[in-house]
């Protein structure tokens, strides 16, 4: 019997005179201490479905349907705009859990507050109930960390924080919107292993909604996915992960690297494919991609395109009034090679010094000791008069494609701006004609030429911000965490766009990247960071399998990968690990 | 899915979009009498008429003849309100043109040299911002005398310090944005990234900035010419209008109140669109 059951949900929002439908007809059930996933990529309905059930949907929204909650029937209406939550005992935890916390007060006290108002507690009692909700969602020294204020506790530790916080309402279902996405892979396990400790220990039933397909089918229960605002496919996580009925979800694991060998093409999703609910889900059709994987020839003996050896960056930082000063060691004495024509993945969690490497890369900042050479240049010598000659030689793709664009001009000027700078004596019909084709080229068209930015999608505007780079012709492309913004379906555009390139003008990249599956994907070798220092560094086969650090070894373990379908009862945050108590 | 629907918040934003088209017609009915004020104007300016002294205006007991009264020397009220609006537009919109070039070079300058230009400038909207402008402007017209020109200078110098300091803020954040870390990173120089692409990413809100210093100026002109040290007579301004019939206003009411009227509604019709302007120029605020 489920505990939570939604029926026929709508959800439309006035839109241009209109009411544009966010959800339609969602059928979802939870059942009593268990985990249901609901996954999609953004504009799929997953947040304003679970948002529908917290009444926080805004004074904007229409909703109908109903809701069934222990027994109960209730109008999908009256929750809509229940802002107190009275009806239904529920609570939810977001993504971006240190701005959810208030900045100037303890956590503690934050906590405590809910006792105070709602109870009527002391002070001190609310306090103390606190203290013992720290402690429940695994925070070591409850008492002390009461008194932390949210900055000086880590994003998982402020994640655990939100988690106790939405335990002080005593709820039965926690709802959960993509509570482990600004984490690092290892922090995501342990907020998973927490939330499936709280299941059993007390007899929490959960909503997890998440964009990660490989993530939700190895920690959930069962799995909703969800598309333009329906739920397609509803079954346990090890049915979808076998069979999955849904074109829709066949090709959602297609397109997240690590379902394919390396280096083949990834599935593509159509972004207007067209599933109104006159379309049976069978009937959709799904374009045929090559799935041949284009392995690299056999390794040929070749230059070394880029050259790093033992170079450091330490930032210095001197407190007031104070001689001594505190040195952070981004980068440490760091030393690789790429070949030309390869491409080289850096893997790292947040804080190891991958940015300021790239930084260092892109010549951004000088390195304070070591060498950068390019093609056989040294970096000084190509950087002596100006950022020109640099700049002709590596280019770099941002993570924010946004914001690297000026967001009041064109894209195709911005294009040929950049010709321009290094090409300053073609004829500007010369300089329109190589915009046009290098547009083409990243698999845009003239329409986009007169573009704003705002007016591209994010896989758009990534593919412009490649074209830029390419059009000056470098011989090293920097990519910084390329696909970090963008959905997956996205993310496999532009990496079978970077393979593409790749191939056909022999471009030597440099990835960067936390996200595993997307270096494993792309990579010929493979380089570890941890806090400063490449632990690790390898062909990538002989790193991702066999890898001799141990930090390598537990980044690999607490990492969602296609891996785990061969073997589902090694997951991190399942059984196996529910053994050893939370740290 | 089609039905129509009636947005929640419609009416407050209705009512500001009528007074925001009303300013705009007020602002345009000035700019056509200021250019037109010959034309239109019954009477010369400064033609005197010392039979029709203090003519009340019309419906106050005046006639046809002269609409808005006449002056102590018979001077034609309405005449020389046309005269003073184009006298009183063209010395505040050319102050404001000239203090927002000055502003807008420094503050660039400040935030694209950085540095000791930037101490140096920063020196100078301090020391600018700490010294009475009408105080100042009184000092410099009563040493150097009186023209037109000096006056429109002086003016000019009003307010620039405003726009440098707004320039050289928004453009140090400009500078931390991605696209401009973008274009040094493919190669592009700095004069370029600072004129193709920092300023027209301030030029929005130093446009508004504009509309809002204007009636500012205005009142500064008006006040000025009010002490006598601004547009001297027989030449009319907004300011020596309600100046001169200051003296009367116990007889003759409608000599410095009707001038008044008009400074009110224009710049009242400015700020109207300059605020209207700053929101809708907001992309915080969509």
């Amino acid at each position: 019997m489920a505990l939570l059951s939604i029926r026929d949900l709508d959800v439309r929002y006035p839109a241009a005179g209109r009411l544009v439908p966010a959800v339609r007809g969602v059928n979802l059930s939870l059942c009593e201490r268990e985990i249901l996933g609901i996954v999609g990529e953004s504009g799929s309905g997953k947040t304003v479905s679970c948002l529908s059930l917290m009444g926080l949907l805004g004074p904007r929204a229409e909703a109908s349907g109903t809701v069934h909650f222990d027994g109960r029937d209730i109008d999908v209406a009256d929750v809509v705009h229940d802002r107190r939550q009275g009806l239904l005992p529920l609570a939810m935890i977001f993504q971006d859990a240190t701005g959810g916390l208030n900045p100037i007060r303890t956590v503690g006290s934050q906590i405590a507050e809910i006792f105070v108002h709602r109870d009527g507690a002391s002070q001190k009692a609310a306090l103390d109930k606190a203290v013992e909700l720290l402690e429940s969602v695994g925070i070591r020294e409850p008492r002390e960390r009461a008194s932390s204020y949210p900055h000086q506790m880590s994003g998982g530790m402020n994640q655990r924080v939100m988690i106790a916080m939405a335990l002080a309402a005593s709820p039965r279902v926690l709802i959960a919107d993509e509570p482990t996405t600004a984490l690092d892979v290892t922090v995501q396990a342990q907020i998973c292993k927490l939330l499936r400790l709280l299941v059993e220990r007390e007899g929490l039933s959960i909503i997890f909604v998440s964009h990660d397909l490989d993530l939700v089918t190895s920690f959930c229960d069962r799995v909703a996915v969800m598309y333009r605002g329906e739920v397609v496919e509803c079954e346990t996580s090890e049915e979808i992960r076998r069979a999955p009925k849904h074109p829709y979800t066949a090709a959602l694991f297609a397109a997240i690297p690590g379902h394919r060998p390396p280096f083949s093409q990834l599935e593509e999703i159509p972004q207007n494919l067209d599933v109104s609910p006159a379309i049976p889900a069978a009937q959709i059709d799904l374009p045929k991609v090559d799935m041949t994987p284009r392995l690299p020839s056999e390794p040929v003996e070749r230059p070394a395109m880029i050259e790093v050896s033992d170079v450091a960056y330490h930032f210095a930082k001197r407190r007031w009034l104070s001689r001594s000063t505190h040195v952070t060691k981004a980068v440490d004495g760091i030393s690789f090679s790429v070949p030309a024509g390869t491409t080289f993945g850096i893997i790292g969690e947040s804080g190891c010094g991958k940015s300021t490497l790239a930084s260092l890369l892109i010549g951004d900042r000088a390195p304070q000791s070591g060498s950068i050479s390019v093609g056989g240049h040294s970096m000084a010598e190509l950087l002596a008069n100006g950022r020109r000659a640099y700049a002709n030689r590596v280019q770099m793709v941002a993570q924010d494609h946004y914001g690297s664009m000026d967001r009041r001009q064109t894209v195709g000027p911005q294009i040929e701006e950049a010709c321009h700078i290094h090409f300053p004596n073609r004829p500007i019909a010369r300089r329109r004609e190589d915009a046009l084709r290098m547009l083409k080229a990243v698999g845009l068209d003239e329409t986009h030429y007169a573009k704003l930015p705002h007016q591209l999608s994010g896989g758009q505007r990534q593919r412009v911000a490649i074209a830029r780079a390419l059009i000056v012709e470098p011989d090293i492309l920097i990519c910084d965490e390329p696909t970090s913004a963008l959905d997956v379906s996205i993310q496999a555009q532009v990496l079978n766009l970077l393979l593409k390139l790749q191939r056909e003008l022999e471009l030597t990249i440099l990835l960067i990247s936390h996200d595993i599956r997307v270096v494993a994907h792309m990579s010929h070798a493979i380089g570890v960071m941890r806090a400063g220092v490449m632990v690790e560094q390898g062909p990538a086969q002989e790193v991702l399998t066999n890898p001799r650090h141990a930090y390598s070894r537990s980044l690999f373990a607490a990492a969602p990968t296609s891996r785990r379908v061969e073997n589902p009862m090694s997951l991190p945050g399942t059984e196996p690990l529910l053994k050893d108590a939370v740290p | 899915m089609t039905d129509l629907i009636a947005p929640r918040h419609a009416r407050p934003r209705r009512r500001r979009e009528i007074a925001v088209v009303l300013a705009a017609g007020m602002v345009i009915l000035f700019i056509l009498v200021a250019i037109f004020a010959e034309r239109l104007a019954p009477y010369g300016f400064a033609t005197i008429d010392l039979r029709a002294r203090n003519t009340s205006p019309l419906f106050f007991g005046g006639s046809f003849r002269h609409i808005l009264g006449t002056d102590e020397l018979g001077r034609d009220i309405l005449s020389r309100l046309m005269i003073s609006v184009r006298v009183s537009l063209v010395v505040s919109v050319l102050a404001c043109l000239i203090a927002a070039t000055i502003g807008v070079t420094l503050g660039l300058a400040a935030a694209f040299l950085r540095g000791w230009v930037d101490s140096l400038i920063r020196v100078a909207i301090d020391f600018h911002a700490s010294v009475p402008f009408l105080i100042f402007a009184l000092a410099i017209l009563a040493f150097f005398g009186n023209n037109i020109v000096l006056f429109v200078v002086l003016l000019g110098t009003y307010g620039w310090e405003r726009y440098a300091r707004l320039v050289r803020a928004l453009a140090l954040i400009e500078y931390e944005k991605g696209y401009v870390l973008a274009l040094r990173r493919l190669g592009a120089g700095e004069m370029a990234i600072a004129v193709k692409h920092v300023l027209p990413n301030v030029a929005a809100i130093i446009i508004v900035n504009m509309t809002i210093a204007l009636p500012e100026l205005i009142l500064l002109e008006s006040g000025l010419s009010f002490l006598g040290v601004g547009i001297q007579p027989p030449l009319a301004s907004l300011g020596n209008m309600v100046g001169l019939g200051r003296d009367y206003i116990v007889t003759s009411w409608w000599i410095a109140t009707i001038p008044g009227i008009a400074i009110f509604i224009l710049t009242l019709s400015i700020s109207t669109i300059g605020d209207w302007l700053r929101d809708v120029t907001d992309p915080s605020l969509k």
